[in-house]
Formats: C-alpha cells, sequence, structure tokens
C-alpha cells in the first residue's frame, strides 16, 4: 500500500500546476535575501544583553501574601543547548509568561495564561512556544524586550534594530523601511551612510538604482557578495575608463576590472559607513529606539535617530495597519518622557520648551508652564510628571486638570511624590551651587565655587545641591487650582511612608517618628498603637527588614515587634515592593530562604552558589527566574497556592520538564 | 531572449532554440535532474535528453509558461531514469528522500482513498499550496517538487536550516490535515 501511495504522490507532485512550479523556480533563481552578518557587534550585544539582562519575574498580586512552597529547577548548560544565546525574560498580561531567545527565534514559556485567583490553583505548564525566525533578514534577533497589547513581541537584533513578532500570527513585522508622513524613510543607518561616502568618493557613481541595489546588496550580504555581484553583472557599466586611471585598478580583463573595481571601492565604502555608523551608535546607542508601547491599542512610539544629522524624528507605529505616522515637527527633540497609566501609554513633549503636551494614544492633551530649560531630572511617579531644576525648584505637572505647579524652593534634586501625587516632598538644603550659576544662601557664584572648591562644584553639578539639612519640605497641592496649599517642613534623615497622606513616618538615626502632616504634630503614640486614622494602615508597612551580623532581621518601626527571621548568614536578600516576603540567599551556607515576613514562616531552598547573583528584583512569591552566570544554569523557582503538595509538585515539575525538554 | 522567443525558433525548427534553452535554463533543468539522480553525469544526460524531448514536443505543444513546461519535462525524465536504476538495485538519488517524508506524513495514519487518481490529489495539492504563503509555498514545492536539499533551499530563500525544516514540518502537517477534511486520506 505504501508503494502505491508513493507512485500515487510522485505521480500527482508530476502534474503539479505549472504556476506553482515556475513560482519556486523564480525564487530559487533569485540572490538570497538580505542577511546581515557582523559577529562582532552580535557579540558586543550578546556580553551587554547577559550582563545587563536576565530580568527577573515581576508578577503582580501584591497583596495575597501565600507561603512560599518552593519548587527549583534548572537548565544547565544553556550554552550547549542549542545555541541558547540570550536569557531575557518578561512578562505580559499578568500572567505567567516569560520569553527567552535563542538563535534568532523566540520562545515563550508560558505557566499559565490566567491570573489565579484565590479560588484557583491552577497554574499549569503549556509547552514552549517557538516563534519562527526573528531574523528576518535582519540579523540574529538578541532578546525580547517587550511584549504589546498580548501580542508583539519585541526583540533587538545585534545592532538594536527592533523586530516586531506577530505571535498571533505567527509572523515577524519587517519594520525594513516605513513610509512615514509622505517621506520613505529607511531605518538602516549603514545604508545611508554608505550612500554618503560613496557619493563623496565617487561622485556619480550611484546615479543609477541598480548601482545603488548593488551597494545595498553588498551591505546587507557581504559574504555573498561576489555571488550577487556576479548575478548583476551584466547589467552593469561602469565607467572603465574612469577605473583605468585610478591606481590599483590595472587589471587585464574587463571582468577582473569590474570585479576589483566593486570589491576595492564598496568596501571602502563599507568601512567608512560602518565606522560612521559605529561611532554613531557609541553616542546613541539605538538606532531606531522604541520610546514606549501602547499595550492597549498596539501602538508604539519610536524615536528614530537620522544619521545624516537632521537629528531626532519621533513616530508613532501601529502594529494593527504597520504603518508609521510622524508626530509634527514642533515635538521634534522635546520628548522628555514617557509614562504607563492603565497599560496605555502617554508621551510627554515639551513643545515649546514650556509647555507639557501628553500625547495620548487617542488625544493630545497640553497645559502648564513647566520650564524646560533648567530642567535637570525628570520622573514619573504617582501617575504625575515631576521636574526638579538644578536644585532651584520642583515642578509638578496634572494632566487630567492642564495644571502644572512650580514650588521655587531650594531643595535637593532629589524630590518625590505620595502616592496620590498630590503631595510633594523634597529635602531642603543650606545653599545651592553650580547649576545655572544662581547662588545660594551665602552668595557664591558657580563661578567663584568653582574656583575655591571644584570637586565640590562638579558633585553639586551633578545633584544639583549639597550641604543637605534634615529637613523636608511637604507640599500639599491642590492640582484644579495649579497651587500648593500648605506645606510643613519636617526633620528626618529618610521618609519612610506616608499613612493616608495625612500622616507621615520620618526616620532620623534609626528612630521612627510619626508626624501629621497638615500641623506637623508628633502623633507616633496614636499610630504605634495603631489607632490613628479612621482605616488604620496596612500592617506590613511598618516592617522593616534588615541585616546585621550576617543574620536577618525584621521589626515593627517602632520596635513593637522585633523578631529573628533568619538566624543564617544573610549575604543578600531582596524584598518585595510591599515588604511582605522576604528571598534570602546564605552565600557561606549556599542557601535560599523564601520568607513571609509577616508571619515569619520560611522555606529553605537549596541552590546553587552565586544562584542570586542576577537577582534584583521580586514582588511575588510565586515564580522567580534567575540565571547562574557562573553555572550556565537557568534556574526555575516556582511556588503555587495548590493545597496539594503533590499537585504543587507535579505543576512545577511540568514545567520545568517543558524547559528542559527542549 | 525571452521565452517566447525560445518557442518560436522551435516552431521554426531552428536548432539554436536549444542552445538558447539550455543558456537560459540549463542550470535549472541540470539542478532538477542532479537533486533527483544525486549524479552529476546522469543529471547531465538527463538535461540532454530533456532538450531533446523538448524538441520533440514543441510544436505540437505551445505551452504557456514554458519554464515549468521544461522543468516538467526533467524532472518526468529524471524520476523515470531513478525507477529503471532502482529496478536494477543501482540505488536511488536523492528524491527518495523528500519524497518518503511526505509519504511518511501523510500515511503515518491515514491511507489514501482507493480510487483517487493521481490528477485529483495534484489538484487538491495545487489548492492547498494556494492555501500557504508564499515562502511556505516555495519552500514546499522546491523541497518535493525540486527535490532540493534543506541546505539548498536555505540558502535561496536566506533561511536558516531550522526554519525550513520548521516550515516543512509545519506544511505536511497542514497538508495531512487539509488531505483528511478533504476525504482523500482516510
Amino acid at each position: 500500500m505504501k508503494k502505491d501511495m508513493k507512485e500515487l504522490t510522485e505521480n500527482a507532485l508530476g502534474l503539479l500546476r505549472d504556476d506553482l512550479i515556475s513560482d519556486a523556480q523564480t525564487m530559487r533563481n533569485s540572490p538570497a535575501p538580505k542577511r546581515v552578518f557582523w559577529k562582532i557587534p552580535l557579540a558586543a550585544c550578546l556580553a551587554l544583553l547577559i550582563t545587563a539582562g536576565v530580568c527577573v519575574a515581576v508578577l503582580t498580586g501584591r497583596n495575597a501574601v501565600p507561603p512560599y512552597h518552593g519548587q527549583l529547577y534548572s537548565v544547565p548548560n544553556l550554552w550547549e543547548r542549542d545555541d541558547f544565546n540570550s536569557v531575557a525574560f518578561l512578562f505580559r498580561g499578568g500572567a505567567e509568561e516569560a520569553s527567552a531567545s535563542r538563535n534568532g527565534k523566540g520562545m515563550l514559556l508560558t505557566l499559565s495564561s490566567r491570573v489565579p485567583s484565590a479560588e484557583s490553583d491552577d497554574i499549569s505548564a503549556e509547552p514552549f512556544i517557538e516563534t519562527e525566525d526573528l531574523s528576518v533578514g535582519l540579523g540574529v534577533s538578541v532578546g525580547f524586550e517587550n511584549i504589546i497589547a498580548d501580542r508583539y513581541a519585541v526583540a533587538y537584533d545585534e545592532h538594536y534594530y527592533p523586530v516586531f513578532y506577530d505571535l498571533e500570527q505567527n509572523t515577524a513585522v519587517d519594520l525594513d523601511t516605513q513610509i512615514i508622513g509622505d517621506q520613505k524613510v529607511s531605518l538602516d543607518p549603514l545604508i545611508e551612510a554608505c550612500f554618503v561616502y560613496a557619493e563623496e568618493l565617487y561622485p556619480g557613481m550611484l546615479s543609477t538604482q541598480n548601482n545603488r541595489d548593488l551597494l545595498t546588496e553588498f551591505v546587507y550580504g557581504m559574504p555573498r557578495y561576489l555571488i550577487e555581484w556576479r548575478l548583476k553583472y551584466h547589467t552593469f557599466e561602469p565607467d572603465l575608463d574612469f577605473l583605468r586611471e585610478l591606481d590599483g585598478f590595472r587589471y587585464d580583463t574587463e571582468e577582473n576590472l569590474r570585479e576589483r573595481f566593486f570589491h576595492e571601492c564598496f568596501s571602502e565604502i563599507y568601512f567608512r559607513a560602518y565606522e560612521t555608523v559605529e561611532e554613531l551608535y557609541r553616542h546613541k546607542p539605538y538606532w531606531v529606539e522604541i520610546m514606549g508601547m501602547d499595550g492597549k491599542n498596539g501602538t508604539c512610539l519610536a524615536v528614530i535617530h537620522d544619521v545624516m544629522g537632521n537629528g531626532l524624528s519621533y513616530v508613532l507605529y501601529d502594529f494593527k495597519t504597520d504603518s508609521c505616522t510622524k508626530l509634527p515637527d514642533n515635538y521634534q527633540n522635546s520628548l522628555i518622557g514617557m509614562m504607563w497609566k492603565n497599560g496605555d501609554a502617554e508621551f510627554r513633549f515639551s513643545a515649546d520648551g514650556k509647555v507639557i503636551t501628553v500625547v495620548y494614544p487617542d488625544a493630545v492633551l497640553s497645559g502648564g508652564n513647566i520650564d524646560k530649560s533648567y530642567l535637570d531630572r525628570y520622573t514619573l511617579e504617582a501617575d504625575r510628571d515631576l521636574f526638579s531644576y538644578n536644585g532651584e525648584s520642583v515642578g509638578v505637572f496634572y494632566p487630567e486638570y492642564g495644571t502644572a505647579v512650580t514650588l521655587p524652593v531650594r531643595a535637593s534634586s532629589e524630590a518625590f511624590l505620595s502616592k496620590s501625587g498630590n503631595v510633594v516632598y523634597y529635602k531642603q538644603c543650606d545653599r545651592v551651587r553650580g547649576g545655572s550659576g544662581q547662588n545660594g544662601e551665602d552668595g557664591e557664584s558657580a563661578e567663584a565655587v568653582s574656583v575655591k572648591c571644584p570637586d565640590e562644584l562638579w558633585y553639586s553639578r551633578l545633584y544639583g545641591a549639597n550641604t543637605d539639612t534634615d529637613n523636608w519640605v511637604f507640599a500639599v497641592i491642590d492640582p484644579q487650582k495649579g497651587e500648593a496649599v500648605t506645606q510643613t517642613i519636617l526633620q528626618g534623615n529618610f521618609v519612610r511612608f506616608m499613612i493616608g497622606e495625612t500622616v507621615v513616618l520620618m526616620e532620623k538615626d534609626g528612630v521612627y517618628t510619626a508626624y501629621e502632616l497638615a500641623s506637623g504634630k508628633n502623633v507616633t503614640e496614636e499610630v504605634s498603637a495603631g489607632t490613628y486614622g479612621e482605616n488604620g494602615y496596612p500592617y506590613h508597612q511598618r516592617l522593616a527588614v534588615y541585616e546585621q551580623d550576617g543574620a536577618l532581621y525584621h521589626k515593627d518601626v517602632f520596635g513593637v515587634f522585633g523578631q529573628v527571621l533568619l538566624a543564617e548568614q544573610a549575604d543578600r536578600y531582596v524584598l518585595s515592593d510591599d515588604g511582605a516576603f522576604a528571598f534570602v540567599y546564605s552565600d557561606r551556607a549556599n542557601e535560599a530562604f523564601c520568607i513571609n515576613v509577616a508571619s515569619g514562616e520560611s522555606a529553605r531552598i537549596e541552590l546553587t552558589r552565586e544562584f542570586l547573583r542576577q537577582l534584583t528584583e521580586i514582588r511575588d512569591a510565586r515564580l522567580v527566574i534567575s540565571y547562574n552566570e557562573y553555572e550556565n544554569t537557568l534556574v526555575f523557582s516556582v511556588s503555587t497556592q495548590a493545597k496539594d503538595e503533590d499537585r504543587r509538585a507535579e505543576l512545577a515539575r511540568s514545567f520545568a520538564d517543558t524547559v528542559l525538554g527542549q | 531572449m525571452q521565452d517566447k522567443q525560445i518557442i518560436d525558433l522551435f516552431f521554426a525548427r531552428d536548432e539554436s532554440a536549444v542552445l538558447q534553452t539550455k543558456q537560459k535554463h540549463g542550470a535549472m533543468c541540470f539542478s532538477i535532474a542532479n537533486n533527483i539522480l544525486g549524479d552529476r553525469e546522469d543529471a547531465a544526460e538527463c538535461e540532454n535528453d530533456a532538450y531533446l524531448a523538448l524538441w520533440n514536443a514543441i510544436p505540437p505543444a505551445n505551452p504557456r509558461n514554458f519554464t515549468a513546461f521544461l522543468a516538467k519535462i526533467t524532472r518526468s525524465i529524471a524520476i523515470k531514469r531513478v525507477r529503471e536504476r532502482t529496478a536494477k538495485k543501482r540505488g536511488g538519488g536523492q528524491t527518495e528522500v523528500p519524497l518518503d517524508e511526505l509519504i511518511n506524513c501523510l500515511s503515518d495514519k491515514n491511507d489514501f482513498e482507493a480510487q483517487l487518481r493521481a490528477e485529483e490529489l495534484a489538484e487538491l495539492l495545487g489548492s492547498f499550496l494556494d492555501t500557504l504563503k508564499r515562502d511556505e509555498r516555495n519552500v514546499f514545492v522546491c523541497r518535493y517538487w525540486y527535490c532540493d536539499s534543506v541546505a539548498d533551499i536555505a540558502s535561496h530563500f536566506g533561511f536558516s536550516k531550522s526554519k525550513v525544516k520548521m516550515i516543512l514540518l509545519r506544511t505536511r502537517d497542514k497538508l495531512s490535515a487539509f488531505l483528511v477534511k478533504e476525504g482523500v486520506l482516510l
């Protein structure tokens, strides 16, 4: 039967339609699509990625404080595993999906597509999703950077060239060239630079499209240049008389002359251009820099660094239509930040240096009067734009009201916002030096300080001010009016947290004191007794975890519940952002512990040495992924809320098997 | 020279038609034959046989797609040679590998419907290939019609070999599902 099937299939193939056959033949005849080939930048980028980039899980579910039941699995010898050449993780949509890439392919390690709830212990492992080749002729991808709209993975190749991958369609979106407005923009700086040098070195050489194509193909496929050149050879007609006059091009046959010409002049163009692009990269590491993603609408803001010296261009790229929209010219060079709000990106521009314009996915909002000219720090805190100016003033922009508040104060450059964004606080300074040259209290000018104390000037220029006091200024702002309602000065080395924005907890020399913001009254007694305020305050916010003599302690900040958490040597620990969970590593004991800070419950996990080296952040006990660069091992630590111990082990093992099975 | 002009030379019984065909399509004919036969000398003979067959076929034939017409003739002659060689137990060319790849996928769990004719299957194959993206379709045709190696396909398309393998695997799976749906795989 099998023989019959074979004959039937063979005969059927022989009767295949002509158009299918000739189309494939056309492809067979064509030169291979361009591929980027540089190895040195790849290695450099890999090193950069590996150094900078083993991202650790950032999970949601902060309110839950599950006891840790860790299951630990490792994927050893990554580098020997099918060129697993980068390890990068990201998480999307609150579900636990990590991604990594190897050899130009992306993988999604899926733990669960659902966010587990108290009622659900369903954290299931699903197989790897191995995407198609991400390189799409642009080079080898070195890792995912982001996933937007739960659909598009963003990777960068060795030139930090972005490659967008549609996870649903399992196809790459080629951003090689886009139409931006009416202008066709090549996003490849090397090609552009090559054209510049070609015109400079051999004026008129690129006057024909054919020659431009040849140079482009030469750049993209240098190792294959002779092959591709030969394929095009018969249509190329260089000025041979001109060539014969050039030194070093004396060859007997015309063919050799042509070949030598291309080899020499294109190589020269290429390397000069490459040096230019490298120089560009040194100052601007991205050619196309993805400034931010709109996770809801599937758009992203990209900034295009123009190798021709025309500055920056901002474009909004829409994944749905695969099109770019160039932002108005008055946005050029004026992006000062980007923030996320409920999954939507908001892009902040200072269009004329003063008025802040916020570009939402579907709206533009302008307002305020933030003077950008002296801006030395810009942050986004509590959904607000926070500015500080050379240690002389602090500004906050409230986009929903279109108002901005500038507080003309002497302050350190460090300013903060409360959770609502309506309380600004900063540490006051005795005097301000450097920066804009404005005087401090002692009347010294920047130049005068420069003569007297250059180191101090350097410091002050970096940080805007020095000579901090212990005075913290708290300004309560009415965003609708756009003005400060009250200002209160409280003393302390650090501000620990606020309780309902009415009480602030200050620490000074290890002693905690609670103050009522409006009045400055000391309310430590009421707070430590847990009777302050209508709603009290979260228990864990009062917990401090600290290491002393190698052991880990935690205690209530007022000393009420002091308790040793871990008597082992705690060489390194990280805390969840709410302080509820600690992951502790003891180098000497070569052990790790996951600890529920509030209950003191802990789980011991045997780990390889230096496991926590790459562990930088953790917000949830449920999943920790780390990479041990010394042992070349990927480590998964999975915790579930399943009540059944066996079920937990099974789920975690399933996930690990999925990884190990690849 | 355009294919139409070459055909005109055949109709005029101008022997330069063969020369022009060889100049324009010789590499293709040789590669098809060599892929199937796995022997350069046999492939060269097969190529020449194809030109002769072409000379005999045109006229009266007047192919609209000269490239495909010639490719089919070459492939047919090469496969015929493989069968003769297999009958003489002289060993097969590499056409066996891709074909087995395809057959194993299709017949892993199913059998073809008994009365199915090659023409019907060819039509279904065409319909199936129309549903694929161009790259996928051409990778499939290069592998199973032209019997190109995976490495050659990767080179032609600028893909990695693993990507070509992945495309082929997925396409075979899709084809199997398609034929089951069409009722020809039972």
